[in-house]
């Protein structure tokens, strides 16, 4: 029991040094290919976001839209890494595009968010 | 985050560390009387229940996200990695109320399993979802708790306390301090990132209202070791300003329980990612 304080006192010093990076644990975008706000110069093949956290794919999903509000056939989605959801785009003519996502992560809790990218083809 | 989930996370969190902590005294300090092992029985049954409703609202969310049913939802439920870990807390927990049934209890298996279903609490939540080494002090945090909730639950229970049970008692709630203390800043480092997130955020509001219950509750504590405890051993005093300061800790440890449950529940104050 003597050595008690010394314990505490090492224990802080340790909780101190170790300098925990704060997060969210809720899943929020950390990048995403096209760029959040981007412009493209050639139509991408597919939308890749990754999350600060990983996501449960069966309750996650990510809507596009064009510059008219109009939602556009995206493939299905799909998981390649434990942070990070995938679709494929269709041939994406010059112009403005609206990304939806909807994500869980794996502490169940839900998060969405949306973001802009434009494609200016030569 | 709805009253009813907040609800339910306080009855699982109360019942897990009345459970384990009952069963990590009854170890370290003294064998529970009948009244200590039916409060270890009903903690079992109500962290069934409150299991059961977990699991079913979880389903439920999921269902009003995705708008699927059936077993397609079934499938993807089972596939996600908070239902392994509440499968893993459900063996532990069927592995406890077994041993609770048994004549003569081992209970140091009893807290060892019970210590393995802590370690699946955290891996289910918030600090699982950021790695292995905040869930692995989380368990440090959570189980430190779990000991402190969980035998002062058992002392209340008795209607006097023998000075040698009070002098054992005290020293493992006073080791179980130091993991909690330094758990608990090493989690609030974590999820708040500026000083000003703490008053600027509900999840900052009620931490702050979380360590200030919790410091109340240390106190009182202190007051049980350097004061209580001591006139008991040396015969100046009976046991009950200790069993009335025991009771007092275990009410404002329950109402930091519930703050708990609620943190587990808001969101986190956090910056956009571009």
């Amino acid at each position: 029991m003597k050595a008690y304080p010394f314990l505490i006192g090492s224990l802080f010093v340790a909780v101190l040094l170790s300098h925990p990076r704060p997060g969210d644990a809720h899943a929020f975008l950390d990048h995403a290919e096209p760029k959040v706000g981007s412009t493209v110069r050639s139509p991408p093949a597919a939308l890749t976001l990754t999350f600060t956290e990983d996501v449960e794919p069966a309750f996650s999903k990510i809507e596009v839209a064009d510059g008219q509000g109009k939602g556009l056939a995206v493939g299905a989605l799909e998981h390649p890494e434990a942070p990070t959801l995938r679709v494929s785009l269709p041939a994406l003519p010059s112009g403005k595009y609206q990304v939806r996502w909807k994500v869980v992560s794996e502490d169940t809790h839900e998060t969405q968010g949306t973001f802009e990218f434009s494609v200016e083809a030569p | 985050m709805s009253v009813v989930e907040v609800a339910i996370g306080w009855t699982d969190i109360a019942a897990a560390t009345v459970l384990v902590g009952g069963s990590a005294y009854a170890a370290l300090v003294e064998t529970p009387q009948a009244s200590g092992r039916r409060c270890l029985r009903s903690a079992a049954s109500v962290l069934a229940a409150a299991l059961v409703l977990e699991i079913t609202v979880n389903s439920l969310r999921m269902h009003r996200l995705s708008g699927t049913g059936g077993a397609t939802l079934l499938a993807d439920v089972l596939e996600m990695k908070w239902t392994r870990w509440w499968a893993l807390r459900s063996v532990a927990l069927a592995a406890l109320a077994i041993g609770l049934g048994a004549a003569r209890p081992r209970w140091s298996l009893l807290a060892g399993i019970g210590a393995v279903s802590l370690l699946a609490r955290s891996l289910q939540g918030h600090a699982g979802a950021h790695g292995i080494l905040p869930a692995l002090i989380d368990w440090a945090h959570l189980s430190a708790a779990t000991v402190w909730v969980g035998g002062l639950v058992q002392l209340a229970l008795l209607p006097t306390v023998p000075p040698a049970v009070a002098l054992r008692a005290s020293r493992m709630f006073t080791l179980a301090l130091c993991p909690l203390v330094a758990g608990g800043v090493y989690g609030s480092l974590l999820h708040v990132a500026a000083i000003e997130q703490l008053v600027a955020t509900p999840y900052g509001r009620v931490l702050l209202a979380k360590i200030t219950l919790a410091s109340v509750a240390i106190t009182l504590g202190a007051m049980n070791h350097y004061r209580h405890v001591p006139w008991l051993v040396q015969g100046k005093a009976d046991a009950s300003g200790l069993l009335r300061a025991v009771r007092a800790e275990v009410v404002v440890l329950a109402v930091v329980l519930l703050l708990s449950a609620l943190l587990g529940s808001l969101p986190m104050p956090h910056a956009m990612a571009p």
